[in-house]
């Protein structure tokens, strides 16, 4: 089975090989942006990006992403608050 | 059997609201998790509470991270996109370029005009920089200096030129201009020292 983006970007904080992977999988994605800017500058902005992506992979806080019960609660707690 | 399938749908009924939300409703309209969580209602154990949890930790993290990066993506190169823009605006490698999308004169022309100008300033040099002297004592001084300074003068401060571009429309020795020039300033320089001494005595 194909490793998951979860487990992928958890991994990259130390491996460079998951790291790759990641921004990989967002390769079609910076592709398409590059049509914001002008033929000379698009390897530049190809290159920007990913540096960009590079820091925000490194940075992304992985645990603090909420269980299932977790979000419930929070639902549950704005439901009532709004109220 | 039966008993416990209700448990199942009263569950869903009694969280109903939160369910709406589209995430949960996303990750509970995938048959597994579904069944991981009529599991979990049957028979709540710590192994399937945490494996429901990392389930939807896994989901929720892959649509999270992909919107931040994606988000991250497209606004960085809109940005970069405006920065070479802007870039390009402030350092120009073509000349006959419009200046803008309004005007059709290009840069090429306005530094034509400024050439232009400079043309028509040089007919006004006649016009020294007495005019433009505000202080008293420093126009008194700058009558006391020669003709040739007096323009020496109004060349280097009032339209900016170096001793040597000055030599040059005046058809002149850079040294002799340079000499002239510090020569001026000095006469204007003393005679200001002298007038501040006299207003002292008053």
């Amino acid at each position: 089975m194909r490793d998951s983006l979860y487990t992928l970007v958890k991994r990259s904080k130390t491996d460079v090989q998951s790291m790759n992977r990641v921004i990989e999988m967002f390769s079609p994605k910076i592709l398409s942006s590059l049509n914001q800017t002008n033929h000379q500058d698009r390897e530049d902005l190809s290159q920007e990006i990913k540096m960009k992506l590079l820091l925000c992979i490194k940075n992304f806080d992985v645990e603090n992403t909420p269980g299932y019960f977790q979000v419930m609660e929070q639902l549950k707690e704005r439901d009532v608050t709004q109220r | 059997m039966r008993n416990l399938s209700t448990d199942l749908t009263g569950y869903l009924k009694a969280n109903e609201d939160q369910l709406k939300n589209s995430i949960i409703h996303s990750f509970l309209a995938i048959p597994e998790n579904m069944e991981l969580l009529k599991q979990l209602i049957e028979d709540p154990t710590d192994h399937l509470i945490h494996q429901l949890d990392e389930s939807f930790k896994e989901f929720y993290f892959r649509i999270r991270f992909t919107s931040y990066l994606s988000k991250t993506i497209h606004f960085h190169s809109i940005n970069f996109d405006k920065r070479h823009r802007q870039n390009a605006d402030r350092f120009r490698l073509i000349l006959d370029k419009p200046l803008s999308s309004e005007t059709e004169t290009s840069f090429l022309d306005v530094l034509a005009t400024t050439e232009f100008k400079n043309e028509l300033s040089e007919i006004e040099m006649s016009f020294g920089i007495e005019d433009q002297l505000t202080n008293y004592w420093l126009y008194e001084g700058y009558r006391q200096l020669t003709e040739n300074q007096r323009q020496i003068i109004s060349l280097a401060y009032l339209h900016g030129l170096t001793d040597s571009e000055i030599a040059h429309k005046l058809n002149r020795s850079q040294q002799a201009v340079s000499k002239s020039h510090a020569r001026a300033l000095k006469k204007m320089r003393d005679f200001l020292e002298t007038a501040s001494k006299r207003e002292e005595h008053i």
